[in-house]
């Protein structure tokens, strides 16, 4: 039983130029050690075991702007995840127990607030895979 | 002056210790990829800069970088500094809240805890779900204080104490993910500073996410090219130790000191108003209105 951290790093101001996270997002697990792919790209597929908690955290590449994870979108068979701050703050985490073993690699999206911007901002690349 | 180039270094902590290097374990990035960085995301950045110059061929504004350095696995940056140490504090009254309701028990003879047996097991229960282990640092000369001014508990990536030895000592054992000290940047050299091409100089923060302490550097855009630098990073290891005769352990944070090259390059071009195009100094294009 393993735990995993996702996380996300974008560039906002390049995101909210460009008007989409395609390009400006990167994303990273400590898990590449165990099997992880495209650690650090858009592309990431997350190698996870029945059991594994994921939990996703969202950094912005300046740190003075806002980003925020407002909801992931994943088959419930495999993972409910929710969301829940840190002790005492208004900072939040999402994390979720993986229920069954994966065979085909699972697509899941990501929502995320960026800036001041009402709409949510959709990544739909990573995915979870499990060993073959 | 322009937009201050920010470039940062993500470490996958765990992976780095493990592997004693940073390579493949480092994902960077800056914010300068529209004006043509390459490697983003990797272990091999190449951050571009544009430079200006006037009409006498001398540098014409300033570009400064500014590197951040954090973990992976690791809480976000953005909460607040005291977090640990509140944490720590939370946890305590929590024990001592737990006591408490113990010891009236006892006053008030409670059966289920009127033997030896009985009593010992609800402390231990206690200590299971709540105990938890204290923090110290070790310096480069080998000093070992508590430091925040108070022993701090180790916490994992959820902001809860971890209570169980085992995470930090057994390498398999990933029921917790340690929330790991930020990693230092402790200088930057090498190519890009012997050749004069950037400057650097460690600034004090107010943000104490590495210790209130980040580098930043001035560059001269004069002579383009691509220029090699390295960084020094600090990383802080977890190390469980148990004193003889004492029943609680604690956890060092041990300095590990590694190092990763990236690239910056220079470019540069006239010095152009942005709103005429002009490479000339003159007026702006405001149109002339009647009072």
């Amino acid at each position: 039983m393993a735990t995993i951290t996702i996380a996300t790093v974008i560039d906002a101001v390049a995101a909210l130029t460009a008007d989409t996270l395609s390009g400006s997002t990167y994303l990273m697990d400590n898990n590449k050690m165990y099997g992880s792919i495209g650690v650090g790209t858009e592309n990431l597929q997350t190698l996870v075991n029945k059991d594994d908690e994921l939990i996703w955290t969202v950094w912005a590449l300046e740190v003075e702007v806002y980003v925020a994870i407002k909801d992931i979108i994943i088959d419930s068979k495999y993972c409910q995840p929710e969301e829940t701050k840190y002790d005492g703050t208004d900072i939040s985490y999402w994390f979720g127990e993986v229920k069954r073993n994966v065979r085909e690699p699972i697509s899941y999206q990501i929502k995320f607030q960026v800036g001041n911007r009402k709409e949510l901002m959709t990544l739909s690349t990573p995915f979870l895979i499990g060993r073959s | 002056m322009a937009q201050q180039l920010a470039i940062v270094a993500m470490i996958d902590i765990d992976a780095a210790l493990k592997n004693n290097s940073l390579e493949g374990n480092i994902y960077l990035f800056d914010n300068m990829k529209l004006q043509g960085s390459e490697g983003q995301g990797t272990s091999h950045l190449i951050t571009a800069i544009h430079g200006t110059y006037d009409s006498d061929g001398l540098q014409a504004n300033e570009q400064v970088l500014n590197w951040l350095v954090f973990g992976v696995g690791s809480v976000p940056p953005n909460l607040p500094r005291t977090f640990p140490v509140d944490q720590s504090r939370k946890s305590e009254l929590r024990l001592i809240r737990k006591f408490n309701k113990l010891k009236k028990r006892i006053q008030e003879n409670d059966d289920t805890v009127s033997t030896p047996e009985s009593l010992r097991t609800e402390v231990n229960k206690i200590l299971e779900n709540l105990g938890s282990i204290q923090t110290k640092l070790k310096s480069k000369s080998g000093l070992i204080r508590s430091h925040l001014h108070s022993e701090v508990k180790l916490i994992d990536v959820k902001g809860k104490p971890i209570t169980d030895p085992e995470v930090i000592t057994d390498p398999d054992n990933r029921s917790q993910q340690i929330s790991h000290r930020p990693p230092i940047l402790n200088n930057v050299t090498g190519e890009a500073v012997d050749k004069k091409i950037i400057y650097q100089a460690q600034y004090g923060s107010p943000d104490l996410v590495a210790d209130g302490w980040y580098w930043s550097a001035t560059v001269s855009t004069y002579q383009p090219g691509t220029y090699s630098y390295t960084m020094h990073i600090q990383l802080y290891k977890p190390v469980y130790q148990q004193e003889e005769g004492q029943e609680e352990g604690h956890v060092i944070w041990e300095p590990v000191y590694m190092t990763h090259k990236s690239s910056i390059r220079i470019t540069k071009n006239p010095k152009q108003n942005g709103f005429t195009g002009s490479v000339y100094e003159g007026l702006l294009p405001i149109p002339y209105t009647t009072a």
